[in-house]
């Protein structure tokens, strides 16, 4: 009987588990290594009436957006299928051709608008991206319309939050070392479109921008003291937040809700920092004391945190604490003869960007808000002041040249590799990146 | 002694019944050509499993992706591109072993790459 039963079973591992085993048993691979190379797209823009010149300016702003990441490149295949915004995509054409992705795209203008429609295929998943969309501007705004394109494109490939539609702000520089002329401005992404908020009477510091991206904060010595003035963006009008003739104001922040601006205060030779109410800025109180100096604070997105910077240790370093300025805790602690200054939370809450300072000049830098993970974006030269896209993948900041002592702006992404200068003719410093435009 | 016997015939039964796999040159052979297309996402886990099939030229079933656990869509894409973009005419697999990897699971990861985001 026990023979039987044996048999039996040898039986059933004859013919019962063994097919499954030959038929349903895959292949395992384990990839580990990459290529890092710009995913080549190819746009297929038409005039559907009156663009003109414009449908060609309209293109290459897409184009550079795009390329400007670094992760994308425009191909243009020679032996590439026609292509019509009306008809269907030919995916194989495309993909023999070396497309990975396709937008096709119609302009059409007249007197007092561009309207800008598109639609964008995956070629080797041979499918629309997303549904086809339009985007209709008066004719003066174009380039946002273009912007916005580039935006959709780049958001439904990676999957990241657009900024291609922002502003920054920053301080536009002009004049001799001795008498340098200081003035708040403010342009798109790319430096297109500049405009001057403030006078070149008045020295100016630090412009900020508050999460809707009305308003500006800036430090302003117009009055022989450092304060805080806030700017109306579209009237390009100023108001005093802080007034105190005895104590420098300077370095202030808007929380992510724009209720509360964070701020450093020196008074009698001691630095804090402190907060005040945008609807009250005359209820402003402390959240660090003690004889260190305490500066540059940078709320976290979700607006529980800050991180500032302190030479409480001895050397600058940077710290977060709680908004109400309990728990400090040290999260740099790298030496080399320097230390670090001008810390920002990303708004996507995982990295701080920070400017590093070396005995061979300054650096930017990120680390997560613990302290882990530093990591040095830019090397061997006087960069400083770093700045967020509203995305958190893309940092703008200030480079200085040692041998004309004039700054220009640069942009990099987080992970180093796509270092790039801001097409801005004038010298600037002290970027600020806006939120994305409505 | 009679089960004695009994095993003898169970263990060559199976050497039978699997699959040839790939040799060790094959398998590299084939990693070597997906990780050349393969461009991880910068800025998020680039990690992911994906399962697909292949017909007996080694060209991938597109319609067959699908995502094995939990990962960044992100990343679940450029996996599939990375299959899809080098597979060419088909990958060079040898065609009288097809039941070896005529299904495919494919682990991605920053593993070897010190420089990967």
């Amino acid at each position: 009987m026990m023979r039987r039963a044996a048999l039996a079973l040898l039986a059933a591992g004859l013919v019962g588990p063994l097919p499954a085993l030959a038929q349903d048993a895959p292949l395992r691979i384990e990839i580990t290594e990459g290529v890092v190379r710009p995913m080549p797209v190819t746009l297929r823009f038409e005039d559907a009436g009156g663009a003109g010149d414009l449908m060609t300016d309209i293109t290459a702003i897409i184009a550079d957006d795009l390329q400007g990441t670094g992760l994308f490149e425009m191909a243009e295949p020679e032996a590439a299928p026609v292509s019509r915004f009306d008809r269907t995509v030919d995916y194989i054409g495309w993909k023999a051709a070396g497309t990975e992705a396709l937008i096709t795209g119609q302009v059409t203008v007249d007197d007092d608008t561009v309207m800008l429609r598109f639609r964008l295929f995956d070629v080797f998943a041979g499918q629309p991206l997303g549904d086809g969309m339009q985007f209709v501007s008066p004719r003066e705004g174009w380039r946002r319309a273009a912007h916005k394109v580039a935006d959709q494109i780049y958001a439904r490939i990676t999957g990241e939050t657009p900024y291609f539609d922002s502003r920054i702000a920053f301080i536009g520089e002009s004049g001799s070392a001795t008498e340098r002329v200081k003035r708040v401005g403010v342009m798109d992404y790319d430096g297109a479109g500049v405009k001057w908020l403030t006078s070149k009477d008045d020295l100016v510091l630090s412009p900020r921008f508050s999460p809707d991206g009305q308003t500006v904060l800036y430090t302003s010595f117009a009055s022989g003291v450092p304060q805080i003035m806030s700017l109306d963006v579209e009237t390009v009008t100023s108001t005093a937040l802080t007034r105190d003739p005895r104590a420098m104001s300077f370095a202030p922040r808007f929380s992510p809700d724009g209720k509360w601006i964070a701020f450093s205060r020196e008074s009698g030779g001691n630095t804090d920092i402190w907060i005040m109410e945008v609807a009250n800025p005359s209820f402003a109180k402390p959240i660090t004391l003690g004889p260190a100096i305490d500066t540059a604070p940078s709320w976290s997105p979700d607006g529980r945190h800050i991180v500032f910077e302190s030479d409480r240790s001895g050397s600058s370093q940077l710290y977060t604490m709680r908004a109400d300025g309990s728990e400090p805790t040290r999260i740099s602690f790298g030496d080399g003869g320097g230390g670090y200054g001008e810390p920002a939370w990303s708004p996507r809450g995982d990295r701080i960007a920070f400017t590093r300072h070396t005995k061979e000049g300054s650096a930017i830098g990120v680390m997560r808000p613990d302290g882990s993970g530093e990591d040095l974006l830019s090397e061997g030269g006087r960069d400083s002041g770093p700045s967020w896209a509203p995305n958190g993948r893309v940092l703008i900041f200030t480079r200085l040249n040692p041998e004309d002592e004039v700054s220009h702006l640069h942009s990099v992404d987080i992970t180093g590799r796509n270092m790039r200068p801001v097409a801005l003719n004038d010298a600037a410093s002290d970027p600020a990146w806006g939120p994305l435009l409505p | 002694m009679r089960l004695g016997l009994g095993l003898l015939i169970f263990a060559p039964a199976v050497a039978l019944a699997q699959p040839a796999a790939l040799s060790p040159a094959e398998k590299a052979d084939f990693v070597a050509r997906v990780q050349s297309c393969w461009n991880p996402p910068s800025g998020t886990d680039p990690t992911v499993t994906i399962g697909f099939s292949m017909d007996r030229d080694g060209r991938p079933d597109p319609d067959s992706f699908t995502l094995l656990g939990a990962a960044d869509p992100q990343a679940f894409a450029a996996a599939r591109r990375a299959v899809m973009l080098c597979a060419g005419g088909g990958y060079d697999l040898p065609k009288d072993r097809h039941d070896a990897w005529k299904r495919v699971e494919m682990t991605f990861n920053t593993n070897g790459t010190g420089d990967m985001p």
